[in-house]
Parts: structure tokens; sequence; C-alpha cells
């Protein structure tokens, strides 16, 4: 509901009262024109790219750069950035050093912090960062949208998920083979790190009600890669160039 | 109470009209679903586990770095076949294996000559067997060389020297042992799936509830790890993922 009423709000799309429409305005006027007046974000440009932004204090709307020119049908998204620590700053640094079309993040932690209501943008059916994905697929329905999470290993009930580097998952109890190359050529990226396959490296972290892997699914378009990292991997893909270039170069295969 | 013939039609356009709404929003979703699960269904038919190992190049020694000093490591590796149409029982290679200290002197060299078997491991039912993804290579039976010193060792450098003509590859996987300190001992074990738990006390007559504090601890001692070699994939080494039939629980990646 929330992309209808963002849209009857505004008022600028007269008559168009359907999701799918919403959804088609969505990949059109934002993701092809940076048209950001419709969804109530601010506008500004930075290096190359058009930047999105609920600007307004404790605004959930989320951020988004969308890079000019040519660009891969890629969308690189960290929907936990102040939680996840250092999942916006990968993000942002991958989609830079990439051809990736797309860059998006929360804008209001899930746990809540400077008076803000909490809000986990990944188990929202209902808000811009669903209607993001869907409209990335709409734009580009061979597309590949990635999340990039965090984990913290003592927190988990095995020891093969707590020694785990990455943990790679569609959403879905069947990785299939475009799950399996991603995971691949993240193994021999991250070597000798372990990155596990969900549901049979490990049960845990599949991100089976992730509300943008289930709407892109329904949805049938582009693609969903789910990809959980430890604290370890995250801190040393901050400091170490190279590896972070492995890593978002697995991305960039995954997706073409 | 019957229906007149224009009710019927109206029940009728209704139902159709609902089977079409139910096709056009759910058939695609639907069909890609159902080939995801199609395509997993396969894969687990033939996938239980998945590892990582480096691509030996003949005379170019690979360097494993070690987390600290050791006095053993494990050393695991076997042939990719190109030709596997051959009337043999395996595929012969030979290895050197050097050993250096933390000032970076040799220590020890050693010269194996391995015989990777043709059918080591598989089970009637191709359990047991691994396999790549892509390629045409068969990979066939594993070796492993405990590899130990008196003296402690910091650095283990393998050299693939020779095979039979038949051998596309020679892939290894160093593994070292875990630190494990002797209070995390028991929880480290418990934390193991049962698989892992299962293999860890293959050996006791014993099943894993039943044993003391200490033998736990004692077996938590067994872990391994992997180490990667030294270098950046693709530049320095080649690094492939091995995918097999069956679970093999301390080494399976997934």
């Amino acid at each position: 509901m929330i992309r209808l009423a963002i849209v009857l709000l505004t008022g600028t799309l007269a008559g168009a009262c359907s999701s799918e429409d919403a959804r088609g305005y969505f990949a059109q006027r934002v993701l092809e024109e940076g048209d950001a007046t419709i969804v109530g974000l601010t506008r500004s440009e930075d290096s190359g790219s058009i930047v999105l932004r609920d600007a307004s204090h404790c605004g959930s709307g989320g951020e988004y750069r969308l890079r000019k020119g040519a660009v891969a049908p890629l969308a690189i998204t960290a929907p936990h950035a102040f939680h996840d620590r250092g999942t916006g700053e990968l993000a942002m640094r991958i989609f830079a050093s990439s051809r990736a079309a797309v860059v998006a993040q929360n804008t209001v932690a899930r746990d809540g912090s400077d008076g803000c209501e909490a809000l986990d943008v990944a188990r929202e059916n209902e808000h811009l960062f669903t209607e993001f994905a869907l409209g990335f697929s709409d734009r580009f329905p061979d597309g590949l949208v990635v999340q990039l999470h965090g984990f913290d290993g003592a927190r988990r009930s095995t020891a093969r998920a707590e020694e785990a580097a990455a943990i790679v998952s569609n959403g879905t109890p069947f990785p299939g083979s475009d799950t399996l190359d991603l995971a691949d050529c993240l193994s021999r990226a991250l070597a000798p790190r372990a990155v596990l396959v969900y549901p049979r490296g490990t049960s845990e972290l599949g991100a089976e009600d992730n509300a943008q892997g289930k709407a892109l699914r329904e949805a049938g378009g582009a693609r969903f890669a789910h990809i959980e990292l430890s604290a370890d991997l995250r801190e040393a893909m901050t400091s170490d160039e190279q590896l972070l270039d492995s890593f978002g170069a697995c991305l960039e295969e995954a997706e073409a | 109470m019957s229906l007149t013939f224009f009710g019927r039609g109206i029940v009728f356009a209704i139902l159709a009209a609902f089977a079409a709404y139910g096709g056009w929003a759910w058939a695609v979703p639907l069909a890609r679903y159902l080939v995801a699960a199609q395509d997993s269904t396969q894969m687990d038919l033939r996938i239980a586990g998945r590892t990582l190992a480096y691509r030996l190049e003949q005379d170019k020694p690979m360097t494993f770095v070690l987390s600290q000093p050791a006095d053993e490591v494990k050393l695991l590796t076997h042939a990719a076949v190109t030709d596997p149409s051959r009337a043999t029982e395996g595929a012969f290679y030979t290895l050197r294996v050097a050993l250096f200290d933390a000032q970076g002197a040799q220590i020890a060299e050693y010269q194996r000559t391995l015989l990777s078997g043709r059918d080591d491991g598989y089970l009637p039912d191709g359990r047991g067997r691994r396999f790549y993804r892509a390629g045409e290579q068969e990979i066939w039976g594993q070796d492993q060389l405990v590899i130990q010193d008196d003296k402690a060792f910091t650095r283990v450098e393998v050299t693939l020297e020779d095979a039979e003509s038949m051998v596309g590859g020679v892939d290894a996987r160093l593994y070292e042992q875990r630190p494990v300190s002797a209070g995390d001992g028991r929880a480290v074990f418990l934390r193991r799936s049962r698989e892992e738990r299962a293999a860890l006390t293959a050996f006791s007559p014993f099943p894993p509830e039943m044993l003391s504090g200490s033998e736990i601890a004692n077996l938590a001692g067994n872990l391994w790890r992997p180490v990667g070699p030294v270098g950046i994939e693709g530049r320095d080494y080649n690094a492939l993922v091995i995918y097999e039939a069956d679970r093999a629980a301390e080494e399976a990646e997934w």
C-alpha cells in the first residue's frame, strides 16, 4: 500500500492506481530518468551518479544511487547498513569500482537510533526498498539484485556457520545453478575462507522470508542473491582493496 | 433449483475469468519455481558437498604459510584425468614437499610418487564421487600425506614433479591443526555438526554422549582447518571448487 499511497499523495501519477502501474512508473521515471519527486526523495548528483535519498529526519525511504550511462544490470543493496557494520560502505565501494546500475541502502537503523522508529526494510513487503527492487526487475528483467548482510559468528547455532566467511542464498531452499556459480566464484575469490550455500552448507541465514527476495520471485524478473558476510570478512574487505575487487568481480560475473 | 442457460453462462464466465486471472498472475512464477525445484532436485541427487582445492603447476612450487609453527600438516591430493578411457587402475604422479622454518631455512624435503586410484572411495550408487561442475576432467582417488617433522615449520612448498600423460592436473589441499585452548575444547566439539562429531569419535568404542570432558577436549584437538596458498587467485594460483556426491563431513565446505 505504501507505493500506492506515495503515488496517490503526490498526485503525479494521475489515474495510476494499480501496483503494477506504480512499479512501472518506478522503473521508468525513477530508475531511468532519476525523477525522485514521485517517491518523495531528494535528488542530487555525485560523480556520475544520481543520488535519490530520503533526507528527512527519521526518513525511512532509503538511499538509491543510479549510475548514468552504460551500466551492468546489477543492483547492490545493503538493507541493514547501520546494524550490519560495514555493509553500506562495501556496497558503495563495489558500486564505485564496478558498472553496477544501482546501489541502495537503508536510511533508518533496523533497531532504531537517534530517536527514530526501528524499521527492517528487508522484512517490509510494502516499502520503497521493495518497490525499488521490483522497479529494477522491470527495468532489467535479466538482472541481479544482490543484498549484502553481516552476521555475528558467535551468535550462530552451529560451528559450520560460525566459522563461515560468507553464506550465499537465493532466498529459497533450492540454490540452483546461478547461486552455485556465484558461490563457486566467491569460494575462489575469498580462498581459503569457507563460503557456504544455503541450505546444504548451513541451515541458517537463508533469507527465505526476505521481502525483496519474495517480491522478486513472485514478479518473475530479476534474480536475487542474498550474501551474509562475517565480521572478519567485512573487516578484511574494508582494508584489502584486492579482496574487495575480487568479491565485486564475482557479483558482476553472476549478473552476466 | 436449476440454473437457466443464461445463469450457467454467467457462472462459467466468472469461473473462466478467475482461471484466466490465476493463470496470468501465477503461471510464470509457478513455472519458474518448478524449474528451480527440478533443477535443485537434480543437483541434490548428485551434490552433497563442495570444497576448494588448488591446482598444482608442474615444476612451480605452491606455497602455503601456516598460521603458527607446527610439526604436522595434512596434504590431500588427487589426479584430474583428461582421458579416463584407458584401462588402468589409477594414475601416477610425483610430488615434492619442502618444509621451511620461521627464518626461511629449509628443514626437510620429501619426494613421493602417489597412485590416484580410479575407483577409490566410490560406492556402487555413485556416492563418494568427486567432480567439477564444469569441464571434462574426471577426479580420481584422493591421497593423503601426513607430513611431520621434529622441528616446527611455518611454510610448506608443494611442487608437482611429474605425472602420467593422462593426468590433466593435480589438485592439492593443505590442512593445519586448528588451535583450541584447553577450556574451549568441549564447546568447540559440541558445536560441530552431528556428522563431524561422529567422524571425530569414529575410533572410540563409545558414542559422543558417553565421552568424558577431557576425552572430548582431546578430540577437539584433532580438528583441522584448510590453509590457502600464498598469492592472488588467478594470478599466482588457480582454485577449483570440487563437488562431492556424498558428504565427507570433515572436508565438505557445505
